[in-house]
């Protein structure tokens, strides 16, 4: 019946193609969306990854990425000489936004870093530059390091000049992409000079801190929040919760939105089905009038909306190539993403089996004399 | 000549509304035996196409009993019903009834998909044989042409091939000639005559007399058979 099934929807040219396009649309949205959706959780998962074995010490309550936390540089220097901390890894850290971004809860176009040169590493993790250094420390103190995303910004190369608050910059490296905001959009300056630029003298948002052995970390942040009881001492793990809990309302959009689309297909689908039934009861009639099964014929009304439902859903994806490229989403997170192909496939499986229920309950009604005789 | 069709007290009452019946066979009795050509005439309403739906087991009788190849079909259930009519009958339809998605090679090739167990034949031997009932129907060169491509005459003579696919022992024609010119009328008739001396019973309903000929005639009237 399978065959017959792709001569129907050959037959019906039109009503076929109106068909697969609702479920093209239908399954461009589901992966696209969810590709926005694996984009964000990779550049959480990312920052949260970056973090490592550093802690964040700041004010109390403010959010991570600490743009909000400010504090004297006094304070900072009292952690960094705190038992447990490697004073020579750790750095203190300036956060300010230079460029604010389009979209409010978008991440800033690009983010001011001021931090002490040679304590890069603290902030960069094992980020590496697609040309120049990953340290200011020996250069200029109008020397930046730019993020991938930030040089695209900028339109800047190695040794190109920028000027930023009325002071001009030079650039010393260029890292290269890493998918987390934090990185790719950032501005990295020395510390002085940062707050010199930016009108924040002697203030820092946050101490970025390395424990002396790894392994010592809790010990050091136990330490830390005891001998700095109104600060707070961020580990990746707390962090890790913060973002976790953050991410419970978009997902639930998303899983609502997937749930939308999910049952708009199975109606278009279904409907289509409904309507195909309807004009072919004659020739339904006279399948079960030559001696056709029920079966047979349930099988072909399935046959039918799986095909549709697969072609559209196949077509989708592939639409959805282009709007990955549009959106900057990687196609690791849609069409190459184990989770969305995966979804999509269940998708296309579900709607064609649900939307073949009801027409198909309407085939097994069908008596042969009364669809005979149907006009 | 054995009965290959045997029937006694056929009723058959349809429901107007809940409470009001309306009969369309009255109490019919028949006898048709293997290899007979029978004709069924009448007026309109009398019953002629619902007598043809209980031998083509097509819905069941209200009462009476019905015997088909020595069979009990009265009281057959729909899944063994269905089985029947595609080993045993062959119907050809006043409205040729088509699938239009399907060329004429493939509506014929299309019947004997409903053949199940040990006469099941794989699909390059059903299209063999629907090939050579199209051949033998007059159509070698119109076997890729879907209904829409044919004329009326053709449409019909692939639905006569289709009702041939299983090999029935019976072909029942409810109005064969009744959408057709003459030139294509007398063309069908001689070609369910042809089938006829081949050695299956044909059962036809028609309001035509012309189309009668060499035929033993059955007269219905009121729901009964004269």
């Amino acid at each position: 019946m399978f065959d017959i099934a792709i001569k129907e929807i050959m037959a019906r040219k039109v009503r076929s193609i109106l068909c697969i396009t609702g479920v093209m649309i239908c399954v461009f949205l589901l992966s696209t969306i969810q590709g926005l959706s694996n984009r964000l959780e990779v550049t959480i998962a990312g920052d949260i990854a970056r973090m490592g074995d550093t802690m964040y010490f700041q004010q109390k309550g403010v959010p991570y990425p600490p743009f909000g936390s400010s504090f004297k540089e006094q304070a900072g220097a009292e952690v960094l000489n705190a038992d447990g901390v490697n004073e020579g890894a750790s750095t203190p850290v300036l956060f300010v936004v230079i460029e604010p971004a389009e979209n409010p809860r978008d991440a800033a176009r690009v983010i001011g870093v001021g931090l002490t040169p040679g304590g890069e590493t603290a902030f960069l993790a094992d980020t590496a530059a697609v040309s120049g250094s990953t340290t200011l420390e020996g250069e200029a103190e109008n020397a930046v390091i730019l993020g991938a995303a930030a040089a695209e910004f900028y339109a800047a190369d190695i040794g190109d000049s920028l000027l930023i608050r009325e002071k001009e910059f030079l650039v010393t490296g260029i890292l290269e992409q890493t998918g987390t905001a934090n990185t790719d959009n950032a501005f990295i300056i020395p510390l002085d000079t940062a707050q010199s630029v930016f009108g924040r003298g002697g203030m820092i948002s946050a101490v970025i801190v390395v424990s002396e052995d790894g392994a010592q970390r809790t010990a050091v942040e136990a330490s830390l929040e005891e001998e700095f009881a109104n600060w707070e001492v961020q580990t990746q793990t707390e962090i890790e919760e913060e973002l976790e809990a953050g991410l419970q309302t978009p997902r639930s959009i998303l899983g609502m939105i997937n749930a939308v689309v999910f049952f708009v297909t199975i109606i278009i689908i279904m409907n289509v089905m409904m309507m195909s039934v309807k004009e072919k009861t004659r020739e339904i009639g006279t399948m079960r009038a030559i001696g056709t099964r029920r079966l047979s014929v349930l099988a072909l009304i399935f046959y039918e909306s799986l095909i549709l439902s697969a072609l559209g859903g196949v077509l989708g994806l592939l639409a959805a190539v282009p709007a990955s490229f549009l959106l900057e989403i990687p196609l690791s997170a849609t069409l190459l993403s184990p989770l969305v192909f995966g979804r999509v496939l269940v998708l296309i499986f579900l709607t064609g089996v649900f939307s073949g229920l009801l027409p198909g309950y309407a085939v097994t009604r069908i008596s042969p004399l009364e669809a005979l005789r149907y006009e | 000549m054995n009965n290959l069709i045997l029937g006694s007290g056929l009723k058959k009452f349809f429901p107007l509304s809940r409470n009001i019946t309306v009969p369309a066979l009255r109490g019919a009795d028949l006898a048709i035996g293997e290899g007979e050509f029978v004709s069924v005439v009448g007026p309109s309403g009398c019953g002629k196409s619902t007598l043809l739906n209980l031998i083509g087991l097509l819905e069941p009788p209200s009462e009476g009993t019905l015997l088909l190849d020595g069979q009990d079909v009265s009281l057959m259930a729909d899944g063994r019903r269905t089985a029947m009519r595609a080993e045993k009958i062959g119907f050809v339809f006043q409205t040729f009834n088509l699938l239009p998605a399907l060329t004429a090679l493939e509506n014929v090739e299309f019947a004997m998909r409903a053949i199940n167990g040990k006469r099941r034949m794989a699909k390059p031997d059903r299209l063999d044989r629907a090939r050579a009932e199209l051949e033998r129907v007059g159509l070698p060169d119109r076997m890729d042409h879907l209904p829409s491509e044919l004329s009326g005459g053709e449409r019909q003579r692939v639905a006569v091939a289709r009702s041939l696919a299983n090999n029935p022992k019976l072909i029942l024609a409810d109005e064969p000639t009744g959408n057709l010119d003459s030139a294509a009328t007398e063309s069908i008739i001689n070609l369910l005559h042809e089938i006829h001396a081949a050695g299956t019973t044909v059962v036809m309903v028609t309001h035509n007399m012309d189309t009668t000929r060499d035929t033993r005639i059955l007269r219905m009237k009121d729901g009964m058979i004269n």
